[in-house]
């Protein structure tokens, strides 16, 4: 199931609701076909051939009831509408049969008591025509009406006569009836008596049910007419003449009612009525009852065969409602089992995810789910897996980076202390530099001053020289001046030597300076060489941190790639993207800031060494001059102190003036010529000095530029230091982002 | 950057870089990973915008160059040349060649002006999908999917 892909187990979910909902679809259909059947059969068989089995049986008693009305109808009139109507619904029980046989025949049910019906119902209608024969006869009813009013009236003017000839019998004004009259009254009162009992017998013999009591009937009326008629025959007798027309009318009378009665009886033997009555009341009673019996029983086996289809609608009802449901539940419950299944392998591998997000969340990246799925749960859970491996390797990759940078800072941090350091030594060694080439400077203008001095010395030598040479003829005049200019000279030359020796020591000192200063600009120049290199190496780190904060941007761009892969779960990792770009970022402008100020750094450094090449140079120029100048002073010592030695030979041999005036001539011209020569020593010496002072000026602004360039360098380097303490606080910063972050067995 | 899925309510991320001065973006769900530049093998006979193989961590890519497909200029290749490498639904093992690689950025629909016929401006790459007017800069937009077709439709090859 778990390796089923999620479309394959929809579609089988699907198909099981669709196979549930389709078998009972199918069953529902099936069992309501079947249903309907019943129910079609229920209607449209059982039902009409209970309608028309109802119809017969109510057309049967109606005919029954007709039938009996017929008999039992004493008037002709109502007698033949009741057998009309009794014949009609024997007619329509004859319609109806067909069409019940028709149905009886399709519902294969009924079928021999319909037989059994017709059967009987042939019987009873050969009966009922039998009856309503003999009621439409109405014998007697016509007897019982002929008895009713002819005979009575007959009998009632029988009755008259005899009453009348009674009456005559015994006149009014007699004391009494004679015995005549008695025996006549007694012979009319026994006529009377037969009427009456002619009467009784003719009603009798009307009700009758059978031929022995009307023949028993019959020999009693006879005997009654007989014994009416010897009475009224023995009556004769006794009237007169006026009665006997009377009588004779009786006799008439009796005979009219001897016709009526034999007609009486003539219906009465009939007995149409009874008869009728007799049938209505046995055969069709039986007959009535037997076709009423069948039709009962037909009726029972359809309501039966109703109730049968009743039961089997409704169990066909139950069954299909046991199926459905039962197909529906097992449906259900295989729906619910496979979507139960479904939901976990779909929910569990959820749940396991979202679990794995709330650790990757958490910065514990050594969780993976590791599902042996291989639907699209399986495929989702390997691809988050394989993000959470590329972002554990990210963070690993940013984490060693962050140490690199950490390391890069770290060893920018101790180049820029040491370039700090060695800038501030510089500094300092520039300070004394300088201080010393101020010192130089100083004594260089003090040289300078006292080569002008000494050039003016020279020259007031040159002018005495002069002034020797020019008054060589008033040497002896001048002896004692000449004694006294020489001493003066002498003196000047002292002072010449003094001041050579003072710039003989001052450009010694100078010499000295300038060597130490020389030796200090080689040593700021390897310093500044140093600073290079230091710069270089800075610049190299710089550029290795420049690397890694592209690199490390490239994993931000990647870890933020693979965030919006992962989808909602890569929020986590989006942030996390984010800042180390930001970092990143912030690295790599650190890394240029601390480039520029590399750049600046070495610029500025090529600059100083620059200068201090100058400065070495021109300090090397003016050691060269001082040199010079020393080897000139020395020179001009020397000549000074010759000078000064013949001057006091000269002095000493005053008396030697005249011979040695030329020799103090050509002495005064080659101390003239010397002096010149001194002059334009001192003069150059001047001059160099002068070029010294001002090379020392120049060295000293060039010291002050690099004291000033080292200053800055100084304060680059600060800042550089400043710059590799944000590095390595960024690397830091770094380090405690990913350090949230769990990797493998060893917490970070 | 904006929320981490692809698509920030009905705003799309996309990866921004340099091509020949001008900026071009693609899908970000549609890139694997970008890289550094690295050693490209070229290919005698193929378009003038394919520059080769490049072996990434032993998969073997192809490599487009952005400059020559997108903005029809040679670039030169610097310190600051990276690679775009796409995922298999972009194309099948296949990076393009850029400068620098910018930011993410998500472009709102508003934001992006489409190309009114098929085929876009005349002279224009059929693989541009529009053009995204930002704050500073307009961004080329350009489908990943129809990048292959439309080097190896390039019928001028390379000399090498």
């Amino acid at each position: 199931m778990k390796n089923l892909s999620l479309k394959s187990k929809i579609a089988l979910l699907v198909g099981i609701l669709t196979v549930t909902v389709a078998v009972v679809a199918l069953v529902g259909a099936w069992e309501l076909r079947r249903m309907n059947e019943r129910l079609i059969e229920l209607v449209d068989g059982n039902s009409r051939a209970t309608e028309l089995a109802s119809q017969i049986r109510i057309k049967l008693l109606t005919a029954v009831r007709a039938e009996k009305n017929a008999v039992l109808s004493p008037d002709d009139v109502q007698s033949a509408k009741f057998v009309n109507l009794a014949q009609s619904s024997a007619a329509e029980v004859d319609d109806l049969s067909p069409d019940l046989r028709n149905v009886l025949t399709g519902l294969a049910i009924g079928e021999e008591e319909l037989a059994e019906f017709q059967r009987r119902w042939d019987l009873f209608k050969v009966n009922q025509e039998e009856v309503l024969r003999l009621a439409a006869l109405n014998t007697n009813s016509e007897a019982a009406t002929l008895l009713r009013e002819d005979v009575a009236e007959q009998a009632k003017s029988l009755a008259r006569l005899l009453a009348g000839i009674q009456t005559r019998l015994t006149p009014p004004d007699a004391l009494g009836p004679s015995a005549s009259a008695l025996q006549a009254e007694a012979l009319i009162a026994e006529a009377r008596m037969h009427v009456a009992r002619i009467l009784t017998l003719l009603a009798a013999h009307i009700d009758a049910l059978g031929d022995a009591a009307m023949n028993e009937k019959d020999g009693e009326i006879e005997d009654g007419f007989t014994a009416l008629d010897d009475a009224l025959a023995r009556l004769k007798a006794f009237v007169g003449d006026a009665d006997r027309l009377e009588l004779g009318q009786a006799t008439m009378l009796i005979a009219e009612l001897r016709k009526n009665s034999d007609h009486i009886r003539k219906l009465s033997h009939v007995n149409s009525n009874n008869m009728a009555a007799t049938l209505t009341l046995t055969a069709t009673v039986q007959n009535t009852n037997q076709c009423d019996a069948i039709l009962s029983k037909l009726i029972d086996a359809l309501a039966s065969a109703s109730q049968a289809n009743r039961d089997a609608a409704e169990r066909a009802f139950y069954r299909a409602l046991s199926v459905t449901s039962g197909a529906a539940v097992l449906g259900v419950l295989a729906a619910l089992v496979l979507g139960r299944l479904i939901a976990r392998s779909v929910t569990q591998p959820v749940a396991k995810g979202v679990e794995l997000a709330h650790a990757l969340a958490r910065g514990d990246l050594t969780k993976r789910l590791h599902l042996d799925q291989r639907d699209e749960i399986g495929q989702l859970t390997s691809a988050i897996d394989q993000a959470a491996d590329n972002f554990a390797k990210i963070i690993a990759e940013i984490h060693e980076v962050a140490a690199q940078i950490g390391a890069s800072a770290g060893d920018l941090s101790t180049v820029s202390h040491h370039l700090l350091a060695q800038s501030e030594e510089m500094s300092t060694q520039a300070g004394f530099v300088a201080g010393s080439t101020e010192q130089m400077t100083t004594n260089i203008n003090t040289m300078a001053a006292a080569a002008e001095q000494m050039s003016m010395n020279v020259a007031s030598i040159s002018s005495a020289s002069e002034e020797i040479s020019v008054n060589v003829g008033t040497i002896s005049n001048a002896a004692s001046d000449t004694s006294g200019n020489v001493n003066s000279v002498v003196e000047s030359i002292d002072d010449v030597t003094q001041s050579f020796a003072v710039v003989s020591s001052d450009a010694r000192q100078g010499a000295h300076v300038s060597a130490k200063a020389t030796e200090l600009a080689s040593h700021a120049s390897n310093t500044m060489n140093a600073l290079d290199r230091s710069a270089e190496e800075i610049s190299k780190v710089t550029e290795m941190i420049k690397l890694i904060a592209m690199q490390t941007n490239l994993l931000a761009l990647n870890a933020t790639i693979e965030a919006t892969s992962a989808g909602e779960a890569g929020k986590g990792f989006a942030v996390v993207a984010n800042e180390i770009k930001e970092l990143a970022s912030q690295s790599g402008k650190a890394a240029e800031d601390i480039a520029r100020m590399i750049e600046s750094i070495q610029t500025n450094t090529r600059g100083a060494v620059a200068e201090i090449q100058q400065v070495s140079e021109t300090i090397q120029a003016v050691n060269n001059a001082s040199g010079r100048i020393s080897e000139a002073i020395e020179e001009q010592t020397q000549v000074a102190n010759a000078n000064a030695g013949k001057l006091t030979t000269a002095g000493k041999g005053v008396g030697h003036i005249a011979q040695s005036i030329m020799e103090v001539a050509k002495g005064a011209n080659d101390m003239s010529r010397n002096a010149s020569e001194a002059a334009k020593a001192a003069t150059d010496v001047s001059h160099n000095a002068s070029e010294a002072a001002r090379g020392a000026r120049e060295i000293a602004s060039n010291i002050r530029g690099v004291s000033e360039a080292t200053r800055e360098n100084t304060a680059s380097a600060q800042q550089v230091n400043q710059s590799a303490g944000r590095l390595q606080q960024i690397a830091t910063n770094l380090d405690r982002i990913v350090a949230r972050f769990r990797l493998g067995d060893q917490p970070r | 950057m904006a929320d981490s899925p692809a698509t920030t309510n009905s705003s799309t991320l996309y990866c921004t870089f340099t091509a020949g001065g001008h900026r071009f973006g693609v899908p970000a769900q549609m890139v694997r990973e970008v890289h550094a530049a690295t050693a490209i093998t070229p290919i005698p006979g193929t378009p003038r915008a394919v520059l080769g193989y490049a072996n990434l961590r032993g998969h073997i890519y192809l490599v487009l160059n952005a400059g020559r497909m997108l903005a029809r200029v040679d670039v030169t290749p610097s310190s600051e040349t990276q690679l775009v490498v796409f995922k298999p639904e972009a194309g099948e093992s296949f990076a393009l060649e850029t400068g620098v690689i910018g930011e993410m950025t998500a472009i709102a629909p508003h934001q992006i002006d489409v190309p009114k016929s098929a085929d876009g401006a005349p002279g224009e790459m059929p693989c541009v999908t529009g053009h995204a007017k930002l704050d500073c800069e307009l961004v080329t937009l350009i489908d990943p999917r129809q990048l292959l077709a439309a080097a190896f439709a390039d019928t001028s090859r390379a000399t090498t």
